[in-house]
């Protein structure tokens, strides 16, 4: 049964425009003989945060850095409408992204970088910049080399948040930040910055401090989509259940896709299964997307592994 | 495409990066020379006799004939310029051979590459400013330097009380020296263009050392070509790469170099060394062959350049 959501199921719970701001078919990227993205196929409708989750080595910089032109790529693969290494720069104008931490230069100053950015950048704002930076501790004769670690992030961030950008694409954007800055950040992100209109993918180990702010999660491992899904259809589709020793038999009957024991109960994930069912024998909860990434990674053989959702 | 209404900005950026090769490197210069200048006629003051610019001394100098005193005065003045042209060529050398290899080694090439600036662009706010705005700066702060020099020779010609414009300002002949550092500028572009487009061409695929690259690729087909002409034909090659490499660098339309020889005075030397730097000399470099051969190989190797920043990433 294929359960993964069409495109149409997407438009009709968000109401968006069925404009598409990444459209990819069979997006391969290989270093030698090592594959790292194997003929992907996938598409990112506009107004969506979407979470790219993977273990490390799964692929998901290089199909990052294949969608912002840092990299050559076959297949086909449509940014904007614009073609990645073609058009580069034109694709730049509505683009804002973070590759990598630690990618400042470290000899500019702060100064130095706002003018450029302001210079270069039809979609600055001087004024926003200074804004964000205002509330750290950043001043504007600091040269990048001086800052420590998280200030250099902190300062990355602020400008590219400075950008009126139609996508932005954040590559573990918070790595070195203290806990306080990252949670006013995505709170930042979500309230100030995200309007609907702009599309944004984060890629992060610390996926429970985003799956809130998440409406489409992409599970990526050894090159390949293994789950493409909008959150509410993931809700829908993969239940929790807590049972006691008593009821496990039962409920192993039922096939979970995964089994983990939690302070002497039994935690059990299922995919696809009657709610109904599952509530007799024990407590039912929304899995969390880390939980739900573990299972999935650890269980090659559940039909979700070649769940892709296509657009025709 | 390259978009020039980008490049004011970028140039100002190399400028950041670079501010000790390209601004503080000549002033450094400068004021050694200066400071050699102030000691010499420290000393000239100290042993009264056989000094360059004492009173004596002037109203000997003051006696020459017109072509005589063009040609000393010049000496000076072009010796400035040289020393300025050497530091420049080994400062734009490193600049860059490094301009873009250091980019992906420190892995800023990901933020520059977030940027709306085209590869050609980034790669054109390069090579002018090896070209065109480091020379310009140099040759600005070996103007001032000429122009203190004369001042200080001026202080001593009054002291002499010899005519200022005949013995100084007149044989120095500033307006026609300065256009011609002016104009000598671009055409050295134009001439050096090959080997700078090396340059950016190693930097941009080089994945270590591509200073060594730059120079050792070129060394080594010049051995090669020795090699085999010698094993075939017991002679050197004639087109060998190496020794046209070398000549690119070191016979430029700067001043590079004043063959200071122990017959330096007689007149037909100083005067072809002296007579080498002019207008007409700049120009007729415009008009040669090997000239133009070398900007459609540069244009050539800056092309493959673009191409290779384009495709590059931080590994």
């Amino acid at each position: 049964m294929n359960t993964t959501s069409t495109v149409a199921d997407v438009e009709a719970r968000y109401g968006n425009s069925n404009e598409i701001v990444i459209q990819a078919h069979k997006l391969r990227k290989q270093y030698g003989r090592k594959v790292a993205v194997r003929d992907i196929s996938f598409s990112i409708p506009k107004g969506r945060i979407v979470g790219l989750v993977g273990p490390n080595g799964a692929g998901k910089t290089s199909a990052l850095k294949a969608m912002l032109g840092l990299a050559g790529f076959s297949g086909e693969l449509s940014v904007l409408g614009l073609h990645p290494l073609h058009q580069r720069d034109e694709l730049m104008k509505h683009i804002a992204f973070i590759a990598d931490v630690a990618t400042l230069p470290q000899w500019i100053r702060v100064r130095e970088l706002i003018k450029l950015m302001a210079s270069v950048h039809p979609m600055f704002s001087i004024d926003e910049c200074r804004q964000y930076l205002s509330e750290t501790k950043i001043r504007p004769g600091d040269k990048v080399k001086t800052l420590s670690k998280g200030m250099i992030v902190q300062l990355h961030l602020a400008l590219v948040m400075a950008i009126d950008a139609k996508l932005l694409v954040l590559d573990e954007p918070t790595l070195g930040l203290d806990i306080m800055f990252r949670k006013r950040f995505y709170q930042h992100l979500l309230e100030e910055y995200f309007d609907g209109d702009r599309t944004i993918i984060i890629t992060t180990h610390q996926i429970e401090e985003v799956e809130h702010i998440l409406t489409d999660l992409i599970f990526i491992q050894d090159g390949e989509i293994v789950l493409h899904s909008d959150m509410d259809s993931m809700q829908q589709r993969y239940t929790e259940l807590m049972v006691a020793d008593e009821q496990l038999a039962a409920a192993l009957a039922l096939g979970p896709m995964h089994q983990r024991k939690v302070f002497g109960r039994h935690v059990l994930l299922f995919e696809d299964t009657d709610q109904a069912k599952l509530s007799q024998l024990g407590e039912l909860h929304t899995p969390a997307v880390a939980d739900l990434f573990v299972a999935i990674m650890s269980n090659p053989k559940t039909p979700s592994q070649t769940a892709t959702r296509e657009t025709a | 495409m390259i978009q020039l209404a980008q490049l004011p900005i970028l140039v100002r950026r190399e400028f950041w990066e670079h501010r000790w090769a390209f601004i503080y490197a000549p002033l450094i210069i400068a004021a050694l020379a200066l400071l050699l200048l102030i000691m010499g006629l420290f000393f000239a003051v100290e042993i009264d006799n056989a000094q360059l610019f004492t009173e004596s001394a002037m109203r000997e100098f003051a006696s020459n004939s017109a072509a005589q005193k063009n040609s000393l005065m010049r000496i000076p003045l072009l010796g400035l310029i040289v020393n300025f042209t050497g530091i420049m060529q080994i400062v734009l050398f490193f600049y860059l051979v490094g301009a873009l290899y250091d980019e992906r080694k420190d892995r800023s090439i990901l933020f520059w590459k977030s940027l709306p600036v085209s590869d050609s662009t980034t790669i054109a706010s390069k090579l002018l400013t090896a070209g065109l705005v480091v020379p310009v700066v140099y040759m600005l702060v070996a103007a001032g330097l000429q122009l203190l020099f004369l001042l200080t020779v001026s202080g001593y010609a009054l002291a002499a009380d010899v005519p200022l414009w005949s013995t100084v300002w007149g044989p120095a002949g500033l307006p026609a020296l300065w256009t011609n550092m002016l104009v000598a500028i671009p055409v050295q572009m134009l001439w050096i263009l090959p080997l700078f487009g090396w340059f950016l061409l190693v930097s941009a695929f080089a994945p270590r050392l591509p200073w060594m690259i730059a120079l050792a690729v070129p060394g080594l087909i010049g051995l090669f070509q020795n090699y085999f002409s010698l094993m075939e034909r017991l002679r050197m090659a004639d087109h060998n790469l190496w020794m046209l490499f070398i000549k690119r660098f070191a016979d430029g339309v700067l001043p590079m170099s004043l063959n200071i020889t122990d017959d330096l005075f007689k007149d037909t030397v100083m005067n072809s060394i002296i007579n080498a730097f002019s207008i007409s000399n700049t120009l007729a470099r415009l008009g040669r062959l090997d000239m133009w051969i070398g900007v459609g190989v540069g244009l050539v190797l800056l092309y493959a350049a673009i191409r290779i920043r384009a495709r590059a990433t931080d590994k």
